[in-house]
Order: C-alpha cells, then structure tokens, then sequence
C-alpha cells in the first residue's frame, strides 16, 4: 500500500482523545510551556502518519475470512489482515516498532506507548474528574489522583478501580461547603436519573424518551460523532470557568429540561413512577414541607433566600397537591439543583 | 512637487487608515458591532442533485447533458426550465421550476449559484485523483462521513464543532456584552453551528420556550411560581457554576417574553409557507427580528431539508424539494426586505454531496462536488462563481466515468467568503477553515 496513505482518524483520536491529547502535560494536568511560554505539541503529522500504519491491517468480523469485510459494530473483535498490514518499521511518541512485526505485535505495542505516556495518567484523571466530581478541580487533586493512576499502591499502572476510588474519596470531593468554584453541571440524562432517583422512582425499561434527549443534545448511547455531545475542554461563556456541560445547556435545553421534569411531576410523562408521598404527608405544614423539599434534593443545603422565595410560591398555592408540585418544580429548576455538588 | 504631494498623501492616508483600523478593531471587541449581519445555512440532506438544480443551455452543453442524463433529464413531466443568464460569462443557464418562488431574484441580482464546490484537501485535479497523488477527503460518498465534513469543514471525520460555529467563535468579541445564543438550529443540535467558544441553541419552529410549569390555576399560583423563580434565579449562592446555570435559565424566561411579546418589535407580516422548511426560515426570521432587543450583532443559523435521497422516485419528488426550498427561501428574502436588512442576512444551500450526472436506474448515485445557492441584498447575483464543470463522463471534472464532479470550489473557499462578509480577517478565516491554506482564491467574490 501507498505509505502514506494509512487512514488517519484512528491513530489521531487515539492520542487527540482517549489517551494523551494534543498538548504536553504536567502530572498536575496542567499545560507544559517552553521556552517562549507556548504549549508543547505531544505529536506532529508525521507521527499521526505513522501511529496510523502501525494499525493497519484490520477489518470487520464477517463472512470474508481473509479479506474486508463490510462494517459490522457487534459481530465481535475486529480481525487481522497481515496481508493489508504496513511491514515497515514505525516511530512515534519516543517508541519504536520494528519492521515486520504482525497487525497484533504493532497494535499490542501502539497501546502500550500511549498508556506509558507521561500524559496520560494527567489526561485520563482530568477527564475522570469532570465527569464525576467537579469541572475545575486544583491542580493538588489532578496531581493526587494522577499519582495513583500511575501506581496504585501494589506497583500497577492504569488500575482505574483504583483511579476512581481515589477520586471519589479525595477531600476535595467531600466539601460538606461548596467553594466558588466546585460543582459540575449536570448533564441531560444524570440530571433525569437524579430527579427519579431522588423520588424514589423508576424507569421504564423500554421507554420512548430517546427524543426528548436528543432535542436536548444529548442523544443517549449514540453521541454525533466520536468527540461525543461535549468538549471536556469546552468553558461557561464569557467565563474562564470550564464548564463542560454547558456546551448543552442552552436557554432552549433549559426549558426543555424545566418541561420534562415538569411532566414527570405531574405523572403526565408516563413510563415513569415516582413517589411524592413523603412529600405530600407534610404538605399542610409549609415549613415542614421546605424542610423535606431541601432534604430530598439539596442534602439540607439550600439557601436561606431560595427557600424563602419558593415558601412565598407555595404559601400561594391551591391546595396541598400543588403545594407540592410548586415547592418541587421551583427547587429542581434552580441553578443549586442543576449543579452537582 | 507632484511626487512630494503624492507621498504626502500616502502617508497620510496610510496612517488614518492604520489608526482607523486599529480603533475599529479596539471597538470591537470592547464594545461589540455596531451593524447586524447573520448567515443562514439550509442544509439539503440525502445528497442533493445539483445538476438538476441548474442546467447548462448554451446548445453544446445542453446536448451533452440531455444525452447523459437521460431520463433525469430537465424537463421532465414535473420540472420545467427557468431561463437565467449567467451575467460573468454572458451565458445561457436555466434553473428547475422548482424554485421559482426564489427565481426572481436571480435577475435582481440577489441569488448567484457557485459551481461544483465540495471538501477537499488541497486542488485536486482528475489526473491527480485517479493517480492518487493528493490527499482527498476521507470517506467520500458515505452519507454520514460527509454531512459531518460538510458541517465542520475538516476533510476527515475529526472535529467536534462546525464551521459556522467556529465563525461565530471568532466573531464573538462583536456581540459585546450581549449573551443569547450566537448559533441557532432549527431542525434539532446540529454541529454545524456548534463552536468552541460561542453556545448553539436548537430552537424549534412554534417552541417559544414556554415553561409548561408555569401554566397553572388560579392565575395568582401561577404568577407567584414565576414570581418565585425569578427571584431564587438572581441570588448569589457563591457558586460560580450556579450561577451560570441560573444566568441560562434567567436568559430563556427574557427570550421567551420577547418571542411572545411582540409589542416592541412588530410580528412579520410576510406569509411563510406552511412546509416544514417554510416555518424553519420564518423560526430563523422570528429570532433576527429581535435582534435590537437582544443585543446581538452576528448570529449563525441552520435549517433543514431532508429527502434529498430520492432513490427511485427523483422526478417528481425532487422537483417537489425545490418547490418547497424556492418558496421558503422567497419568503424569508421578503421577510427580510420587510426587516430592512435585506443586505445583512446571507442564506445559502449545503448538501453532503452531489449526484453523478449518469443516471442510476431512475435516480442518481452519491456524487461529490455539487452547485449551491446563495442569496441576499448583499449577494453580487446573477450569476455563476467557480467553475462549471464541463458536461462529460470521463471528462476533466468527472472522478471517474459517471460524471461524479471533482469539487473545483472547495467549503473552505466557499465558507471563507461568507467568513469575510461576516467580518472575519484572513486569519481567523484561517483559524476557521484548516486547509484554506492550500487554495489560492480565498474569497470567491459573491458576498
């Protein structure tokens, strides 16, 4: 084959997204500078040139036995084809293939290279952290969690049951006060299971909802495209905060999520069972009823201003089912609520 | 004396227009545009047939089309032919009476046609293709693949945001202070009008985000809910990213008064059609329309076609396409004469690819350079940019042997044009359009 020909995307979204990314990082996670203060490329064309000929020679599973098969997503691993594979010797990220080596030999040692990438124990546990814990996590914390990403106690590398322990049990984690910066926006779907959880409630196994998450930009177990529905590097508006998440939540998927969670209140979203009675046994009682409201939903934290404008709201109110309805709605559409923290 | 005085003035010149310059630019971003402009994208999805958009007639040409297209050749029993001249060459064209709600604006000169324009690395000649010589983009042909280049404007299957987002991207500084989305779709997330900086909304025609919640008996329950909500919206919990949440939602209750009181900004009167892509454009109108309200000054948008893969069935149903194309596209022109800004709003048709010339059965297979419209009061109209290829299999334009057209106007060419009008230097077009490098011609002229 034409060398320089090898398809590129693989060997680029390798590095670019699910291992070291495209600047040089320190342990901290935070960007290495050169001499004139810029950021480090980790890698150059030519070596996306080359990680690429180091994955040639696969294919499908399907009916050819030694030669392409058509696109098939869940027949099973993708098969060698030594006789599509780049022979040559390859170069990249500081490793060196040997020439002649079989589509597994080059594959096995392209995963080793960017696993034992000084970035990458950075880059996997930023990433971690955002997902699961806040979207601007200190430089201490990256660096402590990178830190067990590249020992886990008993010598191993890359053990992310360890990895996400770590993270979750980290004091940075475990803040009863929120900081200024703490927090991470929930996404669609965790926004929706909290809320269900939260009400004690369920899901129906087979439900009709994959639409009303795509129009709120997050097409559930099928992302657009391989850099999925957001950026983890994407930052709030006119803000230096990162802020992932915000990349969907617009004004339109804001009120598209004040919407649904509104139908689920008032059962009218079927497929869904939740239990409000904790709620409604307490709805004669405004205080009582905050006092559960904040329970169930803020961990007893909300602010003394939010709860005295949402009582207003509730004192309002027709009768004790809308009590509750008022006090839910209001407490799950505030900005408290919507970021995890 | 005359040399001193010619010297004189050019310095002179060249200083005020540095110093203006600068100062333009400094306004800029502190204080944001002082002018409205706003692209607005009607991507044709399935892969539209350009060659029955626009039909050569200069006699040779027609012939040579005629006798290649055969029975996908216009006029058939449902499209007939619209004359138009393509006033840069002083040649005979005609565009299917499909559009004829948009045709008018062809002899006004507010509706041009660029020619065979599609993703490409760097120019690629038939030569260079069928030798392999040059890179070209990855997976052509493949539906998917190139809905996702022709959004990002990145001939391979890598970036996360679209062209049009990125543009705005770089035009952020000029909405100031103004903070409502600067990319809208219409027809669901879209990633052309996704940035990296600059948020995309969808918003949906006839969704004015009105809070179902908020719909309560008696009237009193439901003004002390909104009551409630826009206070606990404005408090300072000390979290940053509260905060940003609430800023959000704070936003879309303003934008839905806004979408539903027109008290001061008059509703349109001019009449869309009740199509789906009709009541996209009149959504896109509806949000242009309160620009002054808003406070933004440059804004991205994206519509929608689909069933622009018409297998078996081209004839009637994509001359029924463009029916529905032309009249929207005629009444969002009107709409925005009756806005008076007519030249600060550019829209303009994308597809994931053309269609061979050879027919496929009685339809057409995957191509890849295709013709696409442009229109606006700013659009120099009436005529045809790029290069139209020459009507012939195995010819200079074709890939191959079905007059699958090799893209003489690449996105990024294309794009770029629409970047400058928009306000973008050189180098954020750059900044936008990765392989803009490769071509000589970075602004083709139509805007």
């Amino acid at each position: 084959m034409n060398g320089s020909g090898a398809n590129e995307n693989y060997g680029r979204e390798l590095m670019q997204l699910f291992s070291i990314g495209l600047w040089e990082l320190n342990n901290d996670g935070t960007q290495k500078l050169d001499g004139a203060n810029q950021p480090i490329p980790t890698y150059n064309q030519q070596m996306v040139q080359q990680i690429s000929l180091a994955l040639t020679g696969w294919t499908y599973p399907g009916a050819n036995a030694t030669g392409l098969n058509w696109e098939n997503f869940t027949g099973g691993d993708l098969q060698p084809r030594p006789l599509l594979h780049d022979m040559t010797a390859k170069s990249f990220l500081g490793c060196n293939l040997p020439a002649n080596q079989t589509p597994q030999q080059d594959m096995d040692m392209t995963i080793d290279c960017v696993f034992n990438h000084p970035n990458t124990p950075a880059f996997i546990s930023l990433r971690l952290i955002r997902g699961m814990v806040k979207s601007n996590p200190s430089p201490a914390f990256v660096n402590r969690i990178a830190n067990v990403f590249i020992n886990n106690g008993a010598n191993v590398r890359g053990d992310l049951k360890a990895v996400v322990k770590a993270i979750l049990l980290d004091p940075e984690a475990r803040q009863d006060a929120a900081g200024v910066n703490d927090g991470r926006l929930r996404e669609p779907i965790l926004h929706f299971t909290t809320l269900v959880r939260n009400l004690n409630g369920g899901v129906a196994a087979s439900n009709s909802f994959a639409y009303i998450f795509d129009n709120m930009g997050q097409s559930v177990l099928n992302p657009p495209s391989v850099f999925s529905w957001l950026s983890p590097l994407y930052r709030v508006p006119k803000s230096p905060l990162f802020g992932p998440e915000f990349q969907i939540y617009t004004a339109t998927d804001a009120t598209l999520r004040a919407n649904f969670f509104y139908q689920i209140l008032g059962n009218s979203a079927g497929e869904i069972t939740i239990d409000l009675n904790p709620l409604s046994a307490v709805a004669g009682n405004t205080t009582q009823l905050m006092d559960k409201v904040d329970e169930t939903f803020l961990h007893g934290r909300m602010p003394a201003n939010v709860r005295q404008s949402i009582t207003t709201a509730v004192n309002a109110s027709y009768d004790n089912n809308q009590k509750v309805q008022t006090a839910v709605y209001l407490t799950i559409l505030s900005g408290q609520y919507a970021v995890q923290h | 004396m005359n040399n001193n005085k010619t010297r004189r003035d050019f310095f002179r010149r060249a200083l005020a227009g540095e110093a203006l310059a600068k100062i333009g630019a400094m306004n800029a971003y502190a204080q944001g545009a002082t002018d409205y402009k706003a692209l607005v994208c009607v991507f044709l999805l399935g892969g539209n047939d350009g060659n029955n958009v626009i039909v050569p007639q200069q006699q040779a040409a027609y012939n040579a089309y005629k006798a290649i297209r055969l029975g996908l050749a216009l006029p058939d029993t449902s499209a007939k032919l619209l004359p138009v001249t393509d006033s840069a060459s002083g040649l005979p064209y005609a565009l299917s009476d499909g559009l004829s709600g948009a045709h008018p604006l062809w002899a006004q000169n507010k509706l041009a046609v660029v020619a065979n324009v599609g993703m490409l690395v760097k120019p690629t000649t038939r030569a260079q293709y069928l030798a392999n010589a040059v890179p070209v983009p990855t997976n052509l042909f493949s539906h998917s693949d190139q809905i996702g280049q022709m959004q990002s404007g990145v001939p391979s299957t890598g970036g996360g945001t679209g062209w049009a987002g990125r543009i705005a991207d770089q035009a952020a500084p000029m909405n100031g202070a103004a903070s409502f989305p600067a990319g809208f779709s219409i027809a669901g997330p879209a990633l052309f009008t996704t940035g990296g900086v600059v948020q995309s909304a969808s918003l949906y025609p006839g969704f004015d985000l009105d809070l179902y919640g908020m719909n309560v008996w008696p009237a009193t329950a439901a003004a002390a809910r909104k009551t409630a909500l826009q206070q606990l919206l404005t408090f300072d919990s000390g979290m940053a990213l509260a905060q940003a949440g609430n800023k959000v939602r704070q936003d879309a209750m303003a934008l839905n008064a806004m979408l539903k009181d027109s008290s001061g900004t008059p509703a349109l009167t001019t009449v869309f059609p009740g199509t789906q892509i009709g009541q996209q454009m009149q959504q896109v109108a509806n949000i242009i329309r309160l620009r002054n309200a808003t406070g933004m000054k440059r804004q991205v948008f994206f519509c929608a076609l689909g069933g622009f893969d018409t297998h078996g069935a081209q004839g009637w149903q994509h001359w029924d396409l463009m029916k529905q194309l032309g009249a929207a596209m005629g009444a969002f022109y009107q709409a925005t004469t009756e806005m008076a800004i007519a030249d600060k709003v550019t829209s303009f048709s994308l597809s994931e690819f053309g269609r061979s010339l050879q027919p496929s059965g009685s339809g057409s297979d995957h191509g890849w350079g295709n013709h696409h419209v442009v229109m606006g009061g700013a659009v120099q109209g009436g005529r045809i940019y790029g290069a139209f290829p020459t009507m012939a299999l195995s010819g200079p334009d074709d890939s191959g042997n079905r007059g699958v057209w090799i893209p003489t106007t690449s996105t990024d060419q294309f794009g770029a044009t629409l970047g400058s009008w928009f306000g973008l230097t050189a180098a954020q077009n750059a900044a936008v359009f990765p392989n803009l490098v490769n071509f000589g011609q970075q602004n083709l002229g139509f805007v």
